[in-house]
């Protein structure tokens, strides 16, 4: 039989071991917390890093494309304007002196006509002339056909939207850009032979539905692979639909893959 | 020697509800509050059952089962406050002091018979909760945590001191032995709230 002091000694012992006990356990926690703060730190630190090296490939970018408009500007545009200045002023001073210079005049007007061809030049390189003149429906066609010519064995376009519909130029360019990355990417790593592109209007929504034979990507892949990826291409492709409130949807079956664009034409992002 | 426990008690009681009410005063703080009424009610069922017994030898469990179960209703408030994710089904934890007490009352004691059952199921409960609190500390506020850590270690002793509630009941000698070292506990989480609230840090 236990005696009342070994009773209280053992519920005693208890006690402290019920205190120490928990002791043990807040300190565990505690340094599950700093290996959970810590992490989330390093994770912190890694996230910034990669935003900086995004950021610096985009400014990089910007810079050798302003450094090309730049160097475009200045030796084509800028050298045939200071010899029409030149001239200017030339035909200036013979005025002053009372003599008129008609043939140096129609050589101004030539270097300017030059100076103005040499922009319309840039400008095309600039942006997606083609799309801007002959309307998104062409141009897709064009940019499909161009990019897949010599790498698959067929690729086609079929659309079904009407002659009438007006796309806003912001959507247009957006749309163009992001498909043409997708055909980027299908020829780089899909390796498919057949390609088809469908474009229809659904109610309000512009749809886009690209069809291939090659290795295909299911959704899931496309959320895991923006997550783990750092890839500008994809990038881009996230950033242009957010401006234009577009959704990418990518579907696999046994024999094909499909990627889906759909836009609202009526709700953009300014 | 009695005396000298309770007085220590009441007077350790008194310190956190009267910190409570100045840094309230001072800074509103929900969590505190409810800290607060928890001392609140602790103090205030150890001072009427005190001068009830004393003075008109009444019964004084019907207080204790009324005070656990507020104290747990209060403490299950405070974690799922702190847990901001709170489901469904956490929220019918209230529901277990109530059921307790009315099980203990209605059915397997009386409101005038003591409280054994609700006090065991009360610090099991809240030191489980705080537990969980502990393992997904990041949850908690900084703030907080020493608290939390506090209550967590008080109630884990008292849910192993009430395990015995029933034989200090029969044996005083035991009681006499035993209580002394859980008042120390209960002394030491008085003062470490006061002296949290007091702390030049919180304010």
């Amino acid at each position: 039989m236990v005696s009342t002091q070994e009773l209280a000694v053992l519920i005693i012992t208890g006690m402290l071991f019920t205190f120490f006990l928990g002791f043990g356990i807040i300190l565990f926690a505690q340094k599950n917390r700093k290996i959970q703060e810590l992490s989330d730190q390093l994770l912190q630190e890694e996230k910034a890093k990669n935003e900086v090296e995004k950021l610096q490939v985009a400014l990089e970018t910007q810079e050798t494309e302003r450094g090309h408009i730049a160097r475009m500007l200045h030796d084509d545009v800028g050298a045939i304007l200071s010899l029409a200045q030149k001239n200017i002023l030339f035909i200036q001073k013979q005025a002053k002196a009372g003599v008129f210079e008609h043939n140096s005049i129609e050589v101004a007007r030539d270097l300017i006509q030059e100076s103005i061809n040499q922009l319309r030049q840039i400008n095309k390189g600039l942006i997606p002339h083609y799309l801007l003149k002959f309307g998104l429906v062409k141009a897709l066609e064009r940019m499909g056909t161009q990019k897949t010519a010599g790498f698959i064995q067929s690729f086609n376009f079929e659309t079904q939207i009407p002659h009438n519909l007006i796309v806003s130029e912001q959507i247009m360019t957006q749309f163009f850009y992001v498909t043409s990355e997708l055909i980027t990417n299908l020829l780089k790593h899909s390796f498919p032979t057949i390609i088809s592109m469908a474009l229809k209007l659904e109610g309000n929504q512009l749809l886009l539905i690209i069809k291939h034979d090659g290795i295909a990507l299911s959704q899931r892949d496309y959320v895991a692979l923006s997550k783990e990826s750092e890839n500008l291409g994809l990038e881009n492709i996230r950033y242009r639909l957010n401006l234009i409130n577009g959704e990418l949807t990518f579907k696999r079956n046994a024999t094909q893959g499909e990627i889906t664009i759909a836009v609202s034409i009526e709700n953009v992002n300014s | 020697m009695v005396t000298i426990y309770l007085f220590f008690l009441f007077v350790s009681e008194l310190f956190p509800v009267v910190a409570g009410f100045i840094f309230l005063n001072k800074k509103y703080d929900f969590h505190i509050q409810l800290l607060t009424a928890w001392f609140l009610v602790r103090f205030l069922t150890d001072t009427i059952t005190y001068l009830l017994k004393i003075n008109f030898e009444l019964s004084v469990f019907p207080f204790y089962h009324v005070s656990i179960l507020i104290e747990g209703v209060i403490l299950i408030y405070f974690f799922v406050s702190i847990n901001k994710n709170s489901t469904y089904i956490i929220k019918t934890l209230y529901l277990i002091p109530i059921i307790i007490f009315l099980m203990e009352t209605l059915f397997f004691s009386s409101i005038f018979q003591t409280n054994n059952l609700s006090f065991i199921v009360y610090n099991c409960l809240i030191s489980i909760l705080l537990l969980t609190l502990l393992i997904k500390i990041n949850k908690v506020d900084y703030y907080l945590l020493p608290i939390v850590k506090a209550f967590f270690v008080y109630h884990s002793v008292s849910f192993f001191y009430s395990l015995f509630e029933t034989f200090f009941r029969i044996n005083s000698e035991l009681m006499a032995i035993v209580y002394p070292v859980f008042l120390l506990f209960i002394l030491s989480l008085n003062l470490f709230y006061t002296f949290y609230l007091w702390s030049p840090r919180k304010n």
